[in-house]
């Protein structure tokens, strides 16, 4: 029984270690001394701390948890101290009912990590979780056998399962009455400034961070660069490229009726910043494109989120405003004098942009630039200047925002937009993956009479980067798995592993699709098919009434089931009783057995094994099965045949 | 012998032979927090045994021996005038420890007995006004001598609820008698020794409150209390404050016997101590009413 307590707590400790839950470290600590201190007591046999000493522990864990997370994530605060509140409870349980409050609160406790992530190792997770405790439950609360706690929880969980697959499918989806805010994430590939010249190391995460899927036969080319906008970054303060307001106002664009749309399933990013290919427009519900043709939502995306993206035409200027034209190439003055006067000196050597440009990129081959993903850190305030002429390495970053500078120093109008590089092209299922290792940032500058055009300075250092996803790039590998460390992604050479991964990444994509995002209007449609126009308005109403009249029927025959099984084992007794010589009707069964025992001494451990299971029956809640009926039977058999000879 | 409550009634049967049953039945009334009366014949060990209760189970105890000249204030405490302060203070009377053994308690007025009332019930004492909490625990273990005796005035009803058992010795067997003879030394107080501390009284108090009091049990509790009220064979039938203390009595009992669920049989043996005094009856009609009524009553299964 005692072990099963350490169950709880390690459950707990689980969940509080997991990576999707960022708690921070004191607050892990915390935990894990805590788990520790149980685990102490129950190696020593003890029980329940003294409620003086769990009060200072709780206010000093209050203290630490607020500590520990940020008080304005009221999320990850208030599922931390849920957490800490049940540990603590742990420690304080002796009597059998406070251990029914916590695992009764565990039901609440441990799906909470939904609110973190819904993937699909998780969801198991959770379900392992909740087997583990409603297991617990019966085994302190029944005294069940763990066989049949075992048994009895798989079965409620396999019947739950169907349930709730039936429910997921058929009942009417409601609108959610209320949304909690969403806990914020510690990784992503995005940030909404570029500051490429502070970063020691680009921390890769192997995260997924989209998907797209694109109607058959109108998938891009696999060998042509996949550049997913996402946002646009037009200001540079000499620090870091910004966002200017343009990037969340909502602007008309025609849709180019030539190209097909296609879907893009967005995992939560805690940013409302969508992605697409060169310049869109979205049909879907709370989907806005601004004037640079890129997507974003009006809240947050805190869950996945599947939206449509229909291909525009590029805005039609023939002639940039003076406003716009001044707005981009704007540059601190007094900053990066070499970079300045080194665009000066190739705009005067140059007529056209394309020469420009292309000075620009001899520059960079010829100076011997390389790509890295560990950049020296500039010390300097013309962070350009040392990138240019000293250090001569890292990442797209770098790269794009120092030849935007270069362009606006050259009074060339220049931005820098940042999004995703290339997609892993998954064959059997016919869709892409974008990781957050895949962002990258380029630049796009202004042609007069052309428009916006697309540079990646990135790619004159290391072409390869271009094609495909960072994971499939040969030249980098070593440093790219050095940065990913213990994922599998890191160990793709290896073809078993990179099946594995493919596989899993499958899965999570057919959990993705079909479970997370199974909306309303999939839901419709798929009623639609199943049952026609007619039919699906139905449906919701009939599931519901069948659902409970289910329910209902399976409540009387539970109830029946107990009773029956009950009246069994007082047959058997009556029967019992019934043999002896004296009336032992009056007696309580323990007397009457004892008796009994008196009577016919040949029987007595046999008698003495029939009031066990009689008293597990009737006063532990126990059920007299098919073993203890069969043995109460032989017993009254061999007593009944004693007595005729 | 490992078990506490082994260890109690094996320290006490040292000094009070042959009759287990009682001393179990005494100690479970502590268990359960409630106060015992004991009430048999002058000479039966009633003292020995409340006496012994106190050592075992190693707590502050003081003796009050009640007289019918014996004042509330002398029980309680009073208020006294304390001159150099000109003011009045409070002395604590015996009522102040965690055992009162109160001797022949129907010896004294029904206004003493009935000042022992708050303090049974409330576990407190209010002198002037004033609120003076008892100790914790506090149990109050009483004698009395059969009512017919002369010179006794018998202990009102209410006052006779708010005592959880009462048990009557009798006479020893033979056997212990023939003991009793050989061993007892002029004047001389029989010693036992304390076997339990207050924090093991305190845990083996919660370990009764988890054994598991089945449906039928219930029941049967029910049925007995039911009897004794709708069959009107009783002028005073049992209070629902009886029927709580059946299933908290039941549940020790299943305890003492180390077990963890509660049955019919524990009902039946805790029945008779908490029922017959409550109960109203004569005297010598209480063993064959109990028994009555054990049989009477169906168990339900």
């Amino acid at each position: 029984m005692i072990t099963n307590h350490l169950t709880i707590t390690l459950s707990y400790l689980l969940i509080t270690f997991l990576p999707v839950t960022p708690f921070g470290t004191p607050f892990n600590i915390l935990m894990l001394l805590l788990a520790i201190w149980h685990g102490v007591m129950v190696y020593k046999k003890n029980t329940g701390v003294k409620n003086s000493l769990l009060n200072i522990i709780a206010i000093l864990g209050i203290a630490i948890t607020v500590i520990s997370i940020n008080i304005t994530n009221t999320v990850e605060l208030f599922v931390a101290l849920m957490l800490l509140a049940c540990q603590l409870k742990v420690l304080q349980a002796t009597t059998n009912r406070q251990w029914q409050q916590i695992h009764v609160l565990n039901f609440f406790t441990i799906p909470s990590v939904f609110l973190f992530s819904q993937s699909l190792y998780v969801a198991l997770m959770v379900m392992m979780l909740l087997g583990i405790n409603l297991v617990a439950m019966l085994q302190l609360q029944h005294r069940a056998s763990l066989a049949y706690s075992g048994k009895f929880t798989l079965s409620t969980v396999l019947l739950s399962m169907a349930l709730s697959i039936l429910l997921l499918i058929f009942m009417p989806k409601l609108p959610a009455f209320w949304q909690m805010p969403g806990p914020t994430l510690a990784k992503t590939g995005l940030t909404e400034d570029v500051d490429p010249f502070n970063i020691v190391k680009l921390a890769k995460s192997d995260e997924l961070a989209f998907r797209a899927i694109f109607s058959d036969g109108s998938q891009p080319q696999i060998n042509t660069p996949l550049y997913w906008r996402a946002i646009i970054h037009d200001k540079f303060d000499g620090n870091q490229w910004r966002m200017s307001n343009l990037q969340n106002v909502s602007s008309n664009l025609t849709a180019n009726s030539n190209q097909p749309p296609y879907k893009i399933i967005a995992q939560a990013s805690n940013l409302p910043w969508l992605y697409a290919l060169e310049h869109a427009i979205s049909p879907t519900k709370a989907v806005n494109n601004n004037y640079f043709g890129t997507l974003f939502r009006t809240d947050k995306i805190t869950s996945t989120f599947e939206y449509q993206v229909q291909p525009a035409n590029a805005r039609q200027q023939v002639h940039m405003p003076n406003w716009q034209y001044r707005f981009y190439t704007t540059l601190p003055e007094q900053l990066n004098p070499k970079t300045q006067a080194l665009a000066k000196q190739w705009d005067l050597s140059s007529t056209t942009t394309k020469q420009f440009i292309d000075l620009m990129q001899l520059y960079f081959v010829t100076q011997a630039f390389s790509y890295t993903l560990t950049p020296d850190v500039t010390n300097s305030e013309h962070k350009v200047d040392q990138f240019l002429f000293e250090y001569k390495n890292g990442f797209c970053g770098h790269y794009a925002s120092s030849v935007a500078i270069l362009l606006r120093s050259a009074g060339i109008p220049a931005r820098l937009v940042s999004g995703y590089l290339g997609a892993e092209y998954n064959n059997q299922l016919g869709y892409f993956s974008v990781y957050q290792y895949d962002a990258h940032a380029w630049v796009e500058y202004y042609v007069p009479n052309e428009g916006w055009k697309v540079l990646d300075p990135t790619a004159w250092v290391s072409p390869d980067r271009l094609l495909g996803s960072l994971s499939e790039h040969q030249t980098l590998a070593g440093e790219f798995q050095q940065n990913l460390g213990l994922s599998l992604v890191a160990w793709s050479d290896f073809k078993a592993v990179n099946w594995l991964r493919l596989q899993l990444e499958q899965l999570d994509y057919q959990w993705t699709r079909w479970v997370l995002n199974f909306d309303q209007q999939k839901q419709a449609s798929l009623l639609q098919a199943l049952f026609g126009a007619k039919g699906k308005q139905w449906v919701g109403a009939l599931v519901i009434l069948i659902i409970s009249v289910v329910l209902t029927l399976l409540f009387f025959y539970v109830k029946r089931a107990q009773q029956v099984k009950e009246a069994l084992a007082i047959k058997r007794y009556r029967q019992l009783i019934g043999l002896s010589k004296k009336n032992l009707s009056a007696a309580p069964p323990k007397r009457a057995v004892d008796e009994l025992i008196q009577q016919f001494t040949d029987h007595r451990e046999m008698l003495q094994q029939f009031y066990a299971d009689f008293a597990a029956n009737r006063y532990q809640g126990k059920s007299f099965g098919k073993n203890q009926n069969k043995h109460a039977k032989n017993l009254i058999n061999s007593i009944k045949t004693k007595a005729k000879r | 012998m490992s078990h506490p409550i082994k260890k109690i009634t094996h320290q006490l049967s040292h000094i009070i032979f042959g009759k287990e049953q009682q001393i179990k039945l005494a100690v479970c009334c502590l268990l359960c927090r409630g106060h015992l009366l004991i009430e048999d014949l002058p000479g039966m060990g009633k003292t020995t045994l409340s006496h012994g209760l106190a050592d075992v189970l190693g707590l502050s105890y003081q003796r009050v021996q009640f007289t019918s000249d014996l004042l509330p204030a002398d029980v309680i405490g009073s208020a006294i005038f304390n001159s150099t302060e000109h003011k009045f203070t409070f002395h604590a009377g015996p009522v102040f420890s965690q055992v009162l053994l109160g001797d022949e308690i129907n010896r004294a007025s029904p206004k003493t007995q009935s000042a022992l009332l708050e303090a049974m019930e409330e576990r407190q004492v209010t002198v002037d006004g004033v609120s003076h909490p008892l100790p914790e625990p506090f149990f109050v273990i009483a004698t009395q001598n059969p009512i017919h005796q002369s010179g006794t005035h018998p202990l009102p009803e209410s006052q006779l609820d708010r005592f959880f058992m009462r048990i009557s010795l009798g006479y020893p067997s033979e056997d212990a008698e023939r003991k009793l003879i050989l061993g007892s030394k002029q004047n001389q107080r029989l010693e036992v020794s304390k076997v339990i501390d207050i924090e093991e009284l305190f845990s083996l108090q919660t370990q009764a409150k988890n054994v598991t009091l089945a449906e039928s049990v219930l029941d049967y509790i029910l049925a007995l209390v039911k009897y004794t009220r709708h069959s009107g064979l009783f002028t005073d039938p049992l209070s629902p404050r009886a029927s709580i203390a059946l299933g908290r009595a039941a549940r020790t009992w299943a305890l003492m016997d180390e077990r963890d669920f509660a049955t019919q049989d524990d009902v039946q043996a805790v029945f008779g101590s908490i029922a017959a005094h409550r109960l109203n009856i004569p005297c010598h009609l209480q063993e064959q009413a109990i028994s009555d009524i054990l049989n009477e009553v169906v168990i339900p299964l």
